[in-house]
């Protein structure tokens, strides 16, 4: 019975990989055809239902970008270089998508920096955590065969494991701090305005933010969002005029 | 210019209204202004004045100035209002104040017409203590042909600006070549000239190049400033109040207004405009270059046309450049610079960004721009050198892509259409694993403080795998046996021993019979002892009792099953 269960799951999973995989040649058959709206329609389709991967990022932010949505675009490379921060093709195209941005905003470069946010960014939250677990799992494992066995190089191998662990216990945390302090958006309307409170006030407007524009968010609501950008900006921007990176 | 001037009054009702309106002066010159006066008597609502006519003539430069009159005659009171502006003539000749509206509530009055006659400005300049001199370059042009302008200020007396207004050239493309505002004018800003055995202190004010975009004759407006100066009072000439010292009793203060000359540019059209024509009038040369003469498939490389010269740099487009085929070409960023010390010449430079799509030698050849010149008066030709560069296979790309990048005509890096490895996004596998390793790993955790509860459920395991054994064992044991007298009393008490009943295998026959006294039933032990004593007179016999041993086996097979289900 079980067995004939798991054949079953199985079975729908292969089908709707097919899907997906028909849905990934339907773009791709629109984007070579040069009708880049469907193709980005596509490419959506298949984000909605649950799937990515980074050639996927790749021929969206494409898409986007010959669309001259800018924003989109700049969202659609940096979710591709989550999942492969190193693809050069990806660097490339972000690298010239970013000087179409109109009055883009970057930070100074800093390899450190640069380094640390490609290693924290690269890896959700889970799998630091999953990680930490593994580590916990094979020290508690080593423990146990030590108690029984008394074999001193059990106890060395779990001693290693122990700082290890404790390692990757602090990474969780750092994890867990930096993504709460580096929640970015990207604008993705022509452009937005700041206000100096989360009110659709014309005398409270402060700035304006144009479409492929990345900010920091400090805090939110259902409707705004406080945000700061990189030229010390700060205000408040509607939700309907960004999308989320995370 | 609309100009809608509401004045308020205090009081909201209407006795009776009589305008009255006046001028300073009929006869001016071009320099000189006119007071122009509205009066209205006994008005006490907001009386609104509209001198939008006035604009094609005169500039206003003051105003309104509001005046209020009260007067009491023989214990009646009446009062006025009067409404005044200051304004300079633009052009010379007979110059015409319309009659103007006037709303006061619901009622509308007129002003009469005044007549002005403006004369030309008085040039003699050895008489004045201020100028103001417009300077010219031509006055002949074409379409598109640079014209310089400056504004100097002359004074020979204390002075200080307080307000200048600078004119607007329609149907010109204005590049300010000097602008004050927002410069500090410091004492050594001032140069010392002398103009006819005068010293004047001179300031420049302003320079601008125009380029004309019309044909037609063009009458520039004139700059107008307002001075404010220290002059002295010729009733202190005399005695010692002439002393320098007491300069601060002997000198006024006094407003001036200055106008410079008016101008009037006469522009031609361009004839026989070649075919290819992007606007330039002036003096140029042209040179191109690529960024690198060496360049990798599909990596784009910056393809820059420079034109260097004196002219019209803004208003030029961007020529038409024939590439080789198989280059993608997107035109990229104008970058215009201007020469900071002439400020008139400089240059501009057309960025083209080209993507190689075929390895192979190119060439883009010389390009020709065609000028007008002013100087020589005819049509002239920029033309720039010729441009090789080599691109090489790409070692990046494989042929699919840069096949799919020819169709799809894109500046960015491929589509990928490779089969994927679908992720799925947040997936809930992770939480399921964290959990699941989490709880083994615990589990790992406290095991060692369970040992003895460990051991002591180990033991019943074993114990009970034993006990299962026991019985399997004794029966193989017997089946195997040759003489099951001589092994019977081993494989019993091994059976005993597996049952863990007795503590040893090594115990002799008495011993069984008196520990299975604790344990077994009496028709079983009464089996048992019988057996065991045939066992034991095999042993000290010679005669072979072993016979009916299939019986026996099969006996001792039962008793063992019997007494298994209860020991």
């Amino acid at each position: 019975m079980f067995k004939l269960f798991f054949i079953i799951i199985q079975l729908q999973a292969i089908v709707l990989t097919q899907d997906i995989d028909t849905l990934f040649d339907l773009a791709n058959e629109s984007y070579i055809k040069k009708n880049f709206l469907e193709s980005s329609k596509t490419y959506e389709l298949i984000l909605k239902e649950g799937y990515h991967s980074t050639d996927l990022y790749m021929n969206l932010g494409n898409s986007y970008y010959f669309l001259e949505e800018f924003g989109n675009s700049r969202w659609s490379y940096e979710m591709g270089m989550k999942l492969s921060p190193f693809d050069k093709d990806l660097i490339y195209n972000y690298d010239k998508l970013i000087k179409s941005v109109t009055n883009v905003i970057e930070p100074p470069k800093n390899n450190l920096l640069d380094f640390i946010k490609i290693f924290l960014q690269s890896f959700s939250l889970n799998m630091f955590v999953f990680s930490t677990v593994c580590f916990f799992f094979i020290f508690s494992f080593l423990t146990f065969l030590y108690k029984i066995l008394k074999v001193n190089f059990i106890k060395v191998l779990s001693y290693i494991l122990l700082s290890l662990l404790v390692v990757n216990i602090l990474l969780v945390f750092t994890k867990k701090v930096w993504d709460q302090n580096n929640k970015f958006v990207i604008v993705i309307k022509d452009e937005t305005s700041i206000f100096s409170a989360p009110y659709l006030n014309n005398s409270i407007q402060s700035s304006t933010l144009y479409d492929g524009n990345k900010v920091k968010v400090n805090q939110e609501t259902n409707l705004w969002l406080e945000i700061s950008t990189f030229d010390g900006r700060k205000g408040w921007i509607r939700t309907e005029d960004i999308r989320n990176l995370d | 210019m609309v100009r809608i001037f509401i004045i308020y009054l205090l009081f909201s009702n209407i006795f009776s209204q009589e305008l009255t309106s006046s001028v300073s002066s009929n006869e001016i010159n071009l320099t000189e202004s006119i007071i122009y006066t509205i009066k209205i008597n006994d008005i006490e609502v907001n009386p609104e004045v509209n001198l939008e006519k006035l604009e094609n003539s005169f500039s206003i430069i003051a105003g309104p100035n509001i005046g209020s009159e009260y007067r009491y005659v023989n214990g009646e009171r009446s009062s006025s209002r009067s409404i005044s502006w200051t304004l300079i003539p633009k052009k010379q000749g007979k110059l015409i104040i319309p009659p103007m509206e006037v709303k006061i509530g619901n009622d509308r009055l007129f002003t009469k017409e005044f007549e002005i006659q403006v004369s030309k400005q008085d040039i003699d300049k050895s008489t004045k203590d201020l100028i103001l001199e417009v300077k010219i370059d031509k006055t002949d042009v074409v379409i598109g042909e640079q014209i310089v302008i400056s504004y100097k200020f002359y004074t020979r007396i204390a002075s200080k600006v307080i307000s200048t207004e600078f004119p607007k050239y329609k149907n010109f493309w204005t590049e300010k070549l000097f602008d004050p505002t927002g410069t500090q004018i410091n004492p050594e800003s001032w140069e010392d000239v002398e103009i006819d055995g005068y010293n004047y202190k001179a300031l420049k004010l302003y320079e601008v190049s125009i380029f004309p975009l019309e044909e037609g004759v063009f009458e520039l407006d004139s700059m107008i400033m307002k001075v404010e100066t220290k002059e002295k009072d010729p009733s202190f000439n005399r005695l010692f109040w002439n002393d320098p010292f007491f300069d601060t009793f002997s000198q006024y203060t006094s407003a001036r207004i200055l106008v410079s000359d008016p101008l009037t540019v006469k522009v031609s059209s361009l004839k026989n405009i070649p075919e290819n024509f992007s606007g330039a009038v002036g003096s140029f040369n042209l040179t191109s270059s690529i960024s690198d003469e060496k360049i990798e498939e599909g990596i784009p490389a910056i393809f820059t046309l420079k034109l260097n010269g004196s002219g019209n740099l803004k208003n030029i487009s961007r020529p038409q450049v024939t590439f080789p085929e198989k280059i993608e070409v997107f035109e990229g960023e104008t970058i215009i610079e201007k020469n900071i010390s002439d400020k008139s010449s400089g240059s501009i430079q057309w960025k083209y960004n080209l993507i190689p799509r075929k390895s192979g030698n190119f060439k883009v050849g010389t390009i020709s721009l065609p000028y007008y010149s002013p100087k020589f008066k005819k049509w002239s030709y920029a033309l720039s050198n010729e441009v090789n560069f080599e691109v090489y296979e790409s070692t990046l790309f494989d042929d699919k892509d840069k096949s799919l990048v020819d169709s799809s005509g894109s500046a960015l890096k491929f589509i990928r259409m490779q089969p994927q490895k679908w992720i799925k996004i947040a997936s809930n596998n992770y939480n399921k694993s964290i959990l699941s390793l989490f709880i083994l790993s615990f589990i790992f955790i406290i095991l060692p403080f369970f040992k003895n509860t460990f051991k002591i459920m180990t033991n019943r395991i074993l114990n009970s795998l034993d006990r299962k054994k026991s019985i399997k064992l004794a029966k193989k044991n017997i089946r195997n046996s040759k003489s099951i007298l001589i092994d019977g009393p081993k494989i019993i008490l091994r059976f005993f021993y597996l049952k863990k009943k007795i503590h040893s295998e090594n115990f002799d026959i008495t011993f069984i019979k008196d520990e299975a006294k604790k344990f077994l039933k009496n028709e079983d032990l009464i089996f048992l002892n019988d057996f065991l004593d045939k066992c034991k007179e095999q042993t000290f016999s010679n005669v072979n009792y072993d016979n009916g041993s299939d019986d026996l086996k099969i006996e001792l097979i039962k008793f063992l099953e019997r007494i298994d289900s209860y020991v």
